[in-house]
């Protein structure tokens, strides 16, 4: 019985060392998102960032309520640790979306400046 | 009689309607939107591609902080059937990373003859101070190649056309002739 609690105790030391040492995704210092214009049915479900080799990720969750397919546009503002944007405004990327289809967004920070990003989708 | 009487002002009403309906007016646009004018190779594409090339090179081995690897360019072979200035795209690329700091970059081919002809000017004692002017001899080589080519499927009937874009770049060692990065990115144009 006494041998069952250690082997219950140890994997469960495993199981939060390994969570903590697989750079897992956290969420963005503020990862605001900006909808522009009037776009209806779709909504951003989950923005989280994870920085490797000090290189900002950013992986965005957005789904399509719509029942029919769409073009939508996106584009992430880079922001530094005082906030402020980081050198131009990125171009708008086109991204196709199925009918209620959930898709990850995934971008890079432009450079080891970047410490949060602004996620900005319009129709 | 009175009826009659209306005819030349709503003869006249039409005429100015057609006339304003058909002036075109000019504005300016964001440089940065989604272009759609029509399904040939445009301003969208050249920068999606260049973003998209652009960071995945920023999250390869190649780029360590601090290092900053020196990069020669080579121009993306265009493959398409149509014309594409794909000058345009390495050119964004590099412009793109020496922003970013991370990496450097060399003369390449193409504006070699200029550097040369730099070097040459300033050789030049009687025009030049010989103490402050660039020696010959001192160039740096480039660790690293970039170059890349850009390829498309056109498919076409009478309702739809469909073509589709493939861009691979890869980076090359140029001492060792080891290919240290390649990726590649997709885009899809339908008009129906």
């Amino acid at each position: 019985m006494k041998q069952i609690r250690w082997l219950v105790f140890l994997s469960g030391l495993i199981f939060l060392a390994s969570c903590s040492f697989s750079g897992a995704k956290n969420a963005c210092p503020k990862g605001d998102v900006v909808y522009l214009g009037d776009i209806e049915d779709v909504e951003v479900i989950n923005m989280s960032c994870i920085s490797k080799d000090g290189i900002l990720r950013i992986f965005v969750e957005v789904e399509n309520t719509k029942k029919s397919e769409r073009t939508l546009a996106y584009r992430f503002d880079w922001l530094n640790e005082e906030g402020l944007l980081l050198g131009d405004e990125e171009a708008w990327k086109p991204v196709y979306f199925y009918s209620k289809e959930i898709k990850t967004i995934r971008s890079t920070a432009p450079n080891w400046l970047a410490t949060d990003a602004k996620f900005l989708i319009k129709e | 009689m009175l009826k009659t009487a209306y005819f030349p002002l709503v003869a006249l009403l039409m005429v100015v309607s057609v006339i304003v309906g058909c002036s075109k007016s000019v504005r300016y646009g964001d440089p940065k939107g989604v272009e759609t004018v029509t399904i040939e190779f445009g301003s969208t594409d050249l920068q999606s591609i260049a973003e998209q090339m652009t960071r995945s090179i920023l999250t390869s081995p190649l780029v360590v902080e601090g290092k900053r690897p020196l990069i020669t360019v080579q121009d993306v072979e265009n493959l398409t059937s149509e014309y594409i200035d794909t000058r345009g795209i390495t050119d964004s690329i590099r412009t793109e990373l020496a922003r970013s700091g991370v990496v450097r970059f060399v003369v390449d081919e193409d504006a070699m003859a200029q550097q040369i002809s730099e070097l040459d000017r300033q050789a030049d004692d009687e025009y030049y101070d010989q103490e402050v002017a660039a020696p010959k001899g001192e160039m740096v080589g480039a660790a690293y190649r970039l170059e890349g080519n850009i390829r498309s499927i056109v498919k076409q009937n009478s309702d739809i056309r469909d073509v589709y874009y493939k861009v691979n770049l890869q980076v090359w060692d140029i001492r060792t002739g080891i290919l240290e990065w390649s990726d590649e990115t997709e885009i899809r144009k339908v008009l129906e």
